[in-house]
């Protein structure tokens, strides 16, 4: 089943993203990192916990792995100094400070794809960028139209062409890469051919024209609003307070990290609120959900 | 980690003069479908051969697209192509790299082949480019994206460490662009010049 955040506007799903992505590549501070990477993880868990757990330790941790491995064999930075490496350059503890949140980064980043991937369906992607390029969307839409449907037609091809003994199981590769090629022939030929006739149905039906509305399928609410207004509110307050100082963290020379206190607590706590906002979401929904249902 | 945001963001802004210039000029239904059906092809081949790794012939064809149609259809194919072929593959931190680099061929296969395109007199020139996309565009360029998703410092060593690893990967990349272009050169861009000539495209 299909939860709320996923049938929230398209907007609000890509502001959450764009909010969050930008923030978490923009700064690697522990918290903000960390809470990132937490989020991200309580999301996909939400969201489909079984792919996402089986992605979590196949994929994203391997990748978290080998970035936390990476920068100290490059950096060589900072201050104290553990160890030397056999062609004389140091380890140094910043060095893997700096590899350790580098690497949740990129994990929080690979598990808030997983979420971005299973929410931001090409419908809503080309409903986005039909506002900005319509010419483009309607490219996109075509071409994953003409995906399923060229395929099909492959495998009619391949049918037709496997009973006149010319298929692309022959045992000698000479033949099956030439009989493969043909087929790939066929393919382009019957593509081009039908595109041009629909193209001029097209033209029939009136595309082209100015003044012509689209069919939008998806409903901005009142929920999508207020949504918004808090993300980007928080949003901002969260980027000022990383660009004026107020949030900051060096690794070289030395690690140091801002003052823990209530105006760092307050930027810590919103932006933690705004990456588990469609967590609330899901979880509020579902909860509504089965307390309203009849209990007979 | 800003270098990853800044370039990312002057990747995609780079990105947007192209489109808003096709959209300027209210494209005919007939381009557009034509490119559609070009994707398509492009990521049904991706998908057919998505088994044997690093093995791409999403490239070959955004070549072949761009000689056969002019340097607009080319960017547009390459760019186009590698953003859906990644709704079936995962989108990621790499997706605007891919279509940066798939459009950038596209593009300078148009302008550099489109204008006076034989098969007789060109047929080395157009591998040649082939090898020349996979090696110095797309793997300089997705290897300059994966040092700095991964390490989000710019350090000279970080780069050479990723372009010599990258190597193999880009060599089994470019052999396939080669073998593709061989394959299909000829018929296809001969199909691509009659259906611009017969239709007016």
């Amino acid at each position: 089943m299909r939860n709320q955040f996923e049938n929230r506007h398209p907007l609000t799903q890509f502001v959450y993203f764009m909010m969050v992505f930008g923030i978490s590549v923009f700064v690697m501070h522990p918290v903000i990192t960390g809470t990132a990477f937490v989020s991200a993880v309580i999301l996909g868990v939400v969201i489909d916990r079984k792919r996402f757990l089986k992605m979590l330790f196949c994929l994203y941790i391997p990748a978290v792995i080998i970035g936390i491995m990476i920068n100290p064999l490059f950096s060589h930075e900072g201050i104290t100094i553990l160890w030397y490496f056999p062609d004389g350059n140091p380890l140094t503890l910043e060095s893997i400070i700096y590899g350790i949140m580098s690497g949740i980064m990129i994990g929080s980043i690979f598990a808030l794809f997983f979420s971005f991937n299973k929410i931001m369906t090409s419908d809503r992607i080309m409903y986005l960028t039909g506002c900005v390029f319509p010419h483009i969307s309607l490219i996109i839409a075509m071409a994953l139209r003409f995906i399923p449907e060229f395929k099909h037609h492959l495998s009619e091809v391949l049918n037709a062409q496997k009973c006149i003994g010319k298929g692309v199981n022959e045992k000698n590769v000479f033949n099956k890469v030439k009989n493969a090629c043909a087929i790939a022939q066929i393919m382009a030929t019957w593509a081009f051919e039908s595109s041009v006739e629909r193209s001029d149905a097209m033209r029939a039906r009136g595309y082209g024209l100015r003044r012509r509305s689209r069919y939008v399928p998806f409903q901005m609410t009142k929920w999508d609003i207020i949504l918004m207004i808090f993300m980007l509110i928080t949003g901002s307050i969260v980027i000022y307070s990383l660009i004026s100082g107020g949030v900051y963290v060096w690794y070289y020379p030395y690690f140091k990290i801002n003052e823990a206190g209530g105006y760092a607590y307050i930027v810590y706590f919103l932006y933690a609120a705004m990456c588990m906002l469609p967590v609330f979401d899901i979880l509020l929904e579902e909860a509504v959900w089965k307390s309203l249902r009849s209990k007979i | 980690m800003h270098y990853y945001l800044i370039s990312a963001v002057i990747i995609i802004l780079s990105m947007v003069p192209f489109f808003l210039m096709f959209e300027r000029k209210r494209p005919q239904a007939r381009e557009i479908v034509l490119i559609a059906v070009l994707v398509a092809i492009t990521v049904i081949l991706r998908s057919i051969f998505f088994m044997i790794p690093f093995f791409k012939p999403m490239l070959a064809m955004v070549i072949i697209s761009g000689v056969g149609l002019g340097y607009e259809t080319g960017m547009l194919t390459g760019t186009l192509s590698a953003f859906i072929s990644n709704f079936i593959f995962g989108q990621g931190p790499w997706t605007p790299w891919q279509m940066f680099a798939m459009g950038l061929t596209g593009l300078l296969a148009g302008v550099i082949f489109s204008k006076n395109y034989t098969y007789e007199k060109k047929k080395y020139h157009v591998c040649i480019f082939g090898i020349i996309a996979a090696v110095l565009i797309y793997g300089v360029i997705m290897d300059t994206a994966s040092v700095l998703m991964y390490t989000g410092e710019v350090s000279f060593k970080a780069f050479m460490a990723a372009y010599i690893s990258g190597i193999p990967i880009n060599l089994i990349h470019a052999l396939s662009t080669v073998i593709f272009l061989a394959l299909l050169q000829k018929s296809m861009i001969k199909k691509l010049q009659r259906v611009k000539m017969k239709y007016k495209i």
